[in-house]
């Protein structure tokens, strides 16, 4: 403790403190323009000047740079200072034209008013859509520049020195050029009003702040909506949130869809080819009612019904149940069978559990190394991209495998460039070297699991150069990998490119068998960790949309099943229904003669696209439930108007097995109604009796049949979510998985080797190149959403390929050339994108549905986790 | 335009594993282009792990780098202290008139770009101009328009 | 001559002695050497006139390693070219005397940081660090001992606050050259965070001097407070400009311009300490002794030790503008005080001096000296208006005539 006066008052302050932290808790207001970050104090612009008499020394200095010390004595509004104070402003006065935001406050204070003439020249970076930037407000004080760099991004930089000096983007472009990450973090810091959000849209009355859930991805941040008469003002990043304040362009700017005037406000029912408005009364009557009459010529099982990923926990749970007692069908599934299959199946086999095993907060703060393989983290799940990067910047290592030159790759310590479809050998020999140098964690290995031996054997084939030859990697980084990862508390992070795969089962078993190999599971920056894709990708498995599954992972036939048919009252019939791709193939066998879709888009997110809307066209009855007239919606006979994410409650459970609150931001549009309502009432036409008033009461269920959710409740979770298992009420949930036991029957995990198998289609002569597929930072799966703003679309148009300079050269293709690209099952032309990409390998989007890169794509499975080989398929291209 | 990038590839590689990178890799690439083009940027922001803009926000500062071709000679005149009060004042004047120019622009025929520096530390000489790395000293406007005259050659 | 002398060959050098001190030095404990530097009297010779010995000491405590050092030769002061003259005299001098405080403070690495315009120098400096390696002078185990250090060089690219040390230290890391906030001083948290101590090099180049004659010997050229000899800049409107060696107190003002051949034309004034940072003083300052003691005492500070002569025909109105572009220029634009500052007092002094200046821009003019000393982050701010403030004091009578 230190002892100094303010202002002739005697006060105590902690070493370390700052004038200005100390000043502020005692309730004196010092000026301060630029001060941002406590431990990171700007000191541009000097408003916060004191006078310090220390000993008979006196002198000026900045508050918000000077730590406090014993003795001191501080006056923090001296005429001197006052006038010092005052003098700056004026200067900027002189020169600035307009000043508005926090500083507008700061300048009435000392009776200053803007009065520059000079118009200053725009820097180039304003040309984008969703960032406004006022040079003639801009006085430089450089907090944006620190909120940037911050976020690790260093896109605003500072250009020129002096009385000259300004913000640029990059090497003074436009925003986007400089690799934008569109997060908002300086539109936050900015206290002029010099960068403004674009989207900020008019209003007058009162402001009201919801914090709910973003409607994206599986990182599940908090984002706080500003609302003013039912319309979304602006949304930014909440501090509340696992995201702890940090957005990406989906969470900040991606909610205008919501608005959108073709949001579906009345059900449609299709006559003659057209659709027409009708009531819900007679939309759900006449479903009932077409569903009925179908099952009783084909059966129960000729009706399949597709739950959603971004439905929340209460409607997916709702949505199986209904499919199972109400039309008695397992014939259900949902487009986690597309991302996540093999990630359930791969660890259940390991881990016997599977989820992600960590959570983002130990992995922040306790991994000494991120092996990220298979996720392209700063585009897909932006916030943990951030996280990693600036754990990196602060020591961590980093190992990256990806065949695409990702932008993480560039903060890695170990590049490893592999061949698509080449990650177990690659995993093997990592595992190979571990062994061969006796670096495994033979303690975790003899108390934790069983199968070593087995495993032993099975990557004793995968020496270095074995897998050299196979994967493209040079045995030297993969030795320098293995070692490194070994030889760390490391976490693997992995997502899609490790999934998508015929062999998707098989790389996620082996990044588990990695894991356990070097004890790197059940501590605090370990463990294997999936990404979601969708919000609630997490949910919906734990919900049971899936066909061989019922809540809570429990198998069809057990003894727990049947507690669950108790709860119901109800029978589950007992023969596991279809996977997603099944059901598609057997709509065009004719096996499947309705389908009941809630939330997805499978003409454009399933593979071989023309196969797929050839099936669905070939249903005798088909249902959507959607937000928008998407493609699959078109081909529907009935279309029903859903509530958005944001216009209701319920909960979603995020990446790291958090269960999160929904709060309702807005009443939904025209005539829509949340999913549970619309599964709920069409349930009571086939005569059951459900009687769930809220989402809450519908949670109240799901804790009596999903254990790991027994101890959560909506109180409990009102502020931040919790994390499952949580068995009771007093429970805290559970942070990481696997501490103690696993849940096996004995306790131990199990080694599960695999072996290399190539993928389904490997390039020839005739198709020289691998398709792999993925997101882009702008757009969200099928652009169902993301495609209706406006802002996205102008940053990212269209569909294009990346292809490697090189190959392009041999091609004669240059920069924006239309490309003709075939696969044996249909071809597409799109731009072509030079880049940084492993030779002999292109890179499609698949969010455009008019260039629908899964025309392209191949629908072999996985022969476990039954999902579709999206990352490898051979083709060909052409300039067109 | 790939010549250009190994080049600086090159450069990069000779001073990377220097403790001070940054400014001999700029300078490197200055020297042997006259200026920092946009590619070198990128180029040494991709092989040092930073972004394009770290660099430039690092480059611009410097009032000796420079992002746009020079001409072929560069002349700058010190208008500091010393030279000014002993007439450096007269020698732009002159450089101005004749060549048709201001200080900081290029000739139309590239031939020179005229500069007015702070200070060239030849004070004992003011005033004092520089042309590439050569100084000359003790000028008056006719003397220095003959030395120009002399490079025009 | 102890500094200026003509050495720049190694042969000349090792003739007149060098490297001995260099001998003696690791024969002597790092605490031996900082002691006699301390006991010397030796002030920095690049401005601020901090004690050269103490400086050492805070960087010897300091736990941390690595450690650095740093020789600064960015001479940005308009006027200022001792440090030019020295290095292409007597560069051997300068790195030992560079080598000798590294071994002292135990420090592994030096940069040598030149300003751009000096680069027809570098060849010249590099060539010279190499013979000393194939000397082994430097570089691994100098002369056998296991004292390891080397020396790299880097060029500035033109920016006058890359003189200060912290600014210098961003630049040698790579970044633009904004001062840093201190505390923490370079002692402490240097280049890259590390304990570094930074001279000028006209100060490294006297370290040599104290080692070899002992610090007793040394202090006896010049006087108490300040010892030792002084590169002095004459230059303006004096018959033979150039670079002055005296012992310090020496000399007074009026008979350094008669060594630098009288003034040229009528005498009006003079500059002193620095052709930007310094101090526009009138005829009653020729009889003042050239000692950081007596400049005190006088209100003033040497500086850099320049003096620029002004004869009838300078218009004091004239050298304040030249100023203050000089300073809107140079200022790194980091802090509003300075970056607005400096742009403001230059608009005031061109309306003046087209003669429209009022005595309410004076007050401006004032207000704004005011703001830029208290709240200019670094000295470049603060002692930006140490000019126009003496300019003041010495010729009132003159500047306010035009102001209406
Ligand atoms: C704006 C500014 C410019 C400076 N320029 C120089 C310079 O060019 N050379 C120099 O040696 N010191 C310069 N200094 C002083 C340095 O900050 C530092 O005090 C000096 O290098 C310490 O060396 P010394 O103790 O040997 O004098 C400058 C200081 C300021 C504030
Ligand atoms: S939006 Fe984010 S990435 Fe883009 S400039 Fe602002 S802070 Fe940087
Ligand atoms: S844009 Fe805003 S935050 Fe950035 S420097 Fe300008 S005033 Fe400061
Ligand atoms: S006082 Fe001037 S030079 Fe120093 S930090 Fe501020 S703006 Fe930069
Ligand atoms: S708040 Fe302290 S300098 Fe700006
Ligand atoms: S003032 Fe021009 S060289 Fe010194």
């Amino acid at each position: 403790m230190i002892s100094l006066r303010i202002n002739g008052k005697v006060v105590k302050a902690k070493d370390g403190e700052s004038i200005l932290q100390v000043a502020r808790r005692e309730g004196i207001d010092i000026p301060a323009l630029c001060y941002m970050v406590e431990e990171k104090p700007i000191g541009s612009c000097g408003l916060c000047v004191v006078e310090i008499r220390q000993g008979n020394r006196k002198y000026y200095a900045r508050a918000c740079t000077t730590k406090v010390s014993e003795g001191m004595e501080i006056r923090t509004h001296t005429r001197e200072v006052e006038e010092a104070r005052k003098t700056i402003l004026e200067m900027l006065a002189e020169e600035h034209s307009e000043i508005g935001g926090d500083a507008m406050k700061l300048f009435s204070r000392y009776h200053v008013r803007a009065s520059g003439k000079t118009m200053r020249k725009e820097p180039n970076l304003v040309n984008n859509p969703f960032i406004s930037f006022n040079p003639n407000a801009c006085v430089s004080c450089f907090r944006c520049v620190q909120a940037c760099s911050l976020k690790e991004n260093h896109v605003l930089v500072r250009e020129n020195r002096g009385s000259r000096i300004r913000i640029v983007a990059g090497i003074n472009e436009n925003l986007k050029d400089a690799n934008c990450a569109f997060c908002g973090a300086c539109v936050d810091a900015c206290p002029t009003g010099a960068l403004m959000d674009l989207t900020h849209r008019e209003f007058s009355g009162e402001l009201k702040r919801i914090t709910t859930i973003c409607p994206y991805c599986g990182v599940g941040c908090a984002i706080d909506y500003f609302v003013s008469d039912n319309e979304i003002i602006y949304a930014r990043g909440s501090k509340k949130g696992v995201n702890k304040g940090d957005d990406c362009i989906k969470g900040r700017y991606g909610w205008e869809f919501v608005h959108h005037p073709e949001r579906l406000k009345k059900p449609l029912i299709k006559k003659n080819g057209e659709f027409h408005e009708v009531s819900w009364e007679e939309a759900l009557e006449y479903i009932a009612s077409r569903f009925k009459k179908i099952r009783e010529i084909y059966g129960v099982d000729s009706i399949a019904g597709l739950s959603s990923a971004k439905c929340t926990n209460e409607e997916n749970y709702l949505f199986q149940k209904f499919m199972r007692v109400a039309i008695g069908t397992n014939n259900v599934d949902h487009c986690a069978r597309l991302c996540h299959a093999s990630t359930v199946v791969g660890l259940f086999k390991v881990f016997g559990s599977g989820a992600m095993t960590n959570s983002l907060e130990d992995l922040e703060n306790d991994a000494e190394l991120y092996f990220v393989i298979g996720s392209n983290t700063t585009h897909a799940h932006p916030v943990i991209g951030t996280m990693i990067k600036r754990a990196v910047k602060k020591g961590a290592k980093l190992i990256v495998a990806d065949p695409r030159n990702i932008e993480l790759a560039s903060y890695a310590d170990i590049y490893l460039r592999h061949r698509p479809g080449t990650d177990v050998a690659l995993i093997n020999g990592m595992m190979n070297v571990i062994i061969s140098l006796g670096l495994a964690d033979m303690e975790f290995v003899k108390n934790r699991t069983e199968g070593f031996e087995k495993l032993k054997h099975t990557v004793k084939r995968y020496t270095p150069e074995y897998v050299e030859k196979i994967t493209g990697v040079s045995r030297d980084l993969i030795t320098r990998a293995a070692v490194m990862y070994a030889t760390h508390r490391s976490a693997i992070i992995y997502a899609m490119g490790i999934t998508q795969h015929t062999s998707g089962t098989g790389n996620v078993a082996s990044l588990a068998n990695l894991a356990l190999l070097t004890g790197n599971v059940g501590k605090p920056g370990t463990g294997v960790n999936p990404l979601r894709g969708q919000n609630n990708v997490q949910g919906a498995g734990d919900m049971g949309a899936l066909p061989n599954l019922l809540p809570g992972y429990v198998k069809l036939g057990t003894r727990k099943a049947r507690e669950i048919e108790e709860i119901w009252g109800d029978k589950i019939p007992e023969n596991p229904g279809l996977t997603v791709v099944e059901m598609m193939h057997a709509a065009s066998e004719g096996k499947i003669k309705a389908m009941y879709i809630m939330g997805e888009n499978p003409a454009v997110s399933d593979p071989d696209q023309k196969h797929v809307i050839q099936s669905l066209k070939s249903l005798e009855f088909l249902v959507v439930q959607d937000l928008f007239l998407s493609e699959t919606a078109q081909l529907a006979d009935v279309v029903l108007p859903a509530a958005s994410s944001l216009e209701k409650e319920g909960t979603f459970t995020n990446t790291e097995r958090r269960v999160q609150l929904l709060h309702k931001v807005i009443e939904p549009v025209g005539d829509a109604k949340p999913d549970w309502w619309i599964i709920t009432n069409l349930a009571r036409r086939f005569g059951k009796n459900w009687r769930y008033k809220s989402p809450e009461d519908i949670f109240e269920e799901i804790r009596m049949v999903v254990e790991q959710y027994r101890g959560i409740t909506y109180h409990r979770i009102s502020d931040f979510g919790i994390q499952w298992p949580c068995p009771t009420e007093e429970h805290p949930g559970t942070k990481i998985l696997h501490t103690v036991s696993f849940p096996t029957p004995n306790g131990l995990a199990r080694f599960t080797p695999y072996e290399y198998k190539p993928p389904a289609e490997e390039p020839n002569s005739e198709y020289p190149f691998v398709l792999t597929t993925g997101r882009t930072y702008e757009h969200f799966h099928t652009g169902t959403l993301t495609r209706k703003i406006e802002g996205f679309n102008v940053l990212m148009p269209r569909a294009f390929v990346e292809i490697n300079s090189e190959d392009a050269k041999t091609l004669g293709i240059k920069e924006g050339d239309c490309v003709l690209v075939e696969s044996r099952r249909g071809a597409i032309k799109v731009r072509a994108k030079i880049a940084d990409i492993k030779k002999g390998v292109v890179f499609i989007p698949f969010h455009f549905a008019e260039n629908a890169a899964n025309v392209l794509t191949i629908d072999a499975l996985d022969p476990e986790a039954k999902i579709p080989e999206f990352k490898v398929a051979a083709v060909r291209l052409k300039k067109c | 335009m790939g010549s250009m990038e190994s080049r600086i590839l090159e450069i990069i590689e000779k001073h990377k594993s220097r403790d001070s990178k940054i400014l001999p890799i700029l300078h490197g690439v200055q020297d042997e282009f006259g200026y920092i083009p946009e590619k070198a940027i990128k180029l040494i922001a991709r092989e040092l792990r930073m972004k394009p803009g770290e660099i430039y926000d690092t480059a611009s500062f410097y009032s000796f780098f420079r992002f746009e071709p020079p001409g072929k000679h560069i002349v700058r005149v010190c208008d500091c202290m010393v030279c000014h009060i002993k007439g450096a004042s007269e020698i732009i004047h002159r450089i101005e008139k004749e060549f048709n120019i201001h200080m900081g622009e290029t000739t139309k025929d590239g031939k020179f770009t005229f500069e007015t520096v702070e200070g060239l530390g030849h004070c004992d000489e003011s005033p004092v101009m520089m042309i590439d790395d050569k100084i000359y000293g003790n000028l008056d406007p006719m003397k220095a328009m003959k030395i120009l005259r002399g490079y025009e050659q | 001559m102890n500094l200026l002398k003509d050495a720049s060959n190694m042969k000349t050098y090792i003739e007149n002695d060098g490297f001995h001190a260099l001998h003696i030095t690791l024969e002597h404990t790092q605490d031996e050497i900082i002691e006699e530097v301390e006991r010397s009297g030796l002030l920095g010779r690049g401005g601020a006139a901090f004690p050269t010995g103490l400086k050492m000491k805070f960087v010897r405590n300091e736990k941390t390693t690595p450690k650095y050092i740093v020789g600064n030769a960015d001479e940005g002061e308009p006027g200022t070219f001792k440090d030019r003259v020295l290095i292409e005299k007597n560069p051997f001098q300068i790195l030992e005397g560079m080598i000798i405080s590294a071994y002292a403070i135990g420090a592994s690495k030096g940069f040598f940081y030149l300003r751009y315009e000096y680069r027809n120098l570098v060849k010249e400096i590099e060539r010279k660090m190499e013979e000393m390696r194939e000397e082994n002078l430097l570089g691994k185990n100098i002369m056998g001992t296991d004292f390891s250090f080397d020396i790299e060089l880097v060029l500035g690219a033109g920016a006058y606050v890359c003189g200060e040390e912290t600014a210098l230290m961003e630049s040698i890391e790579g970044k633009r050259g904004f001062p840093r906030i201190k505390p923490p001083y370079p002692a402490q948290y240097g280049l890259w965070g590390k304990p570094t101590l930074i001279n000028n090099v006209e100060t490294l180049a006297n370290i040599p001097l104290i080692v070899n004659m002992g610090p007793k010997k040394y202090a006896e050229m010049g006087k108490e407070g300040c010892t030792g000899p002084k590169l002095f800049s004459v230059s303006g409107y004096v018959r033979k400009p150039g670079v002055y060696e005296a012992n310090l107190g020496e000399y007074t003002v009026r008979e350094m311009i008669e060594i630098a051949g009288g003034v040229d034309g009528e005498f009006k004034g003079l500059m002193l300490g620095g052709g930007a940072a310094g101090f526009i003083l009138n005829g009653n300052f020729l009889d003042m002794p050239l000692c950081f003691k007596d400049a005190k005492e006088w209100g003033v500070s040497l500086g850099t030790g320049n003096i620029i002569v002004f004869n009838q025909s300078v218009n004091i109105w004239d050298v304040l503008l030249n100023i203050a572009k000089f300073f809107e220029h140079e200022s790194c634009g980091q802090c509003f005080p300075c970056r607005y500052g400096t742009k403001r007092i230059r608009k005031i002094i061109e309306k003046i001096l087209e003669g429209k200046g009022t005595t309410e821009d004076i007050e401006k003019i004032n207000a704004t000296a005011r703001a830029m000393k208290i709240a200019s982050l670094c000295p470049l701010g603060s002692s930006a208006m140490l000019a126009y403030e003496s300019a003041m004091q010495n010729f009132r009578d003159e500047l306010l005539e035009v102001i209406s």
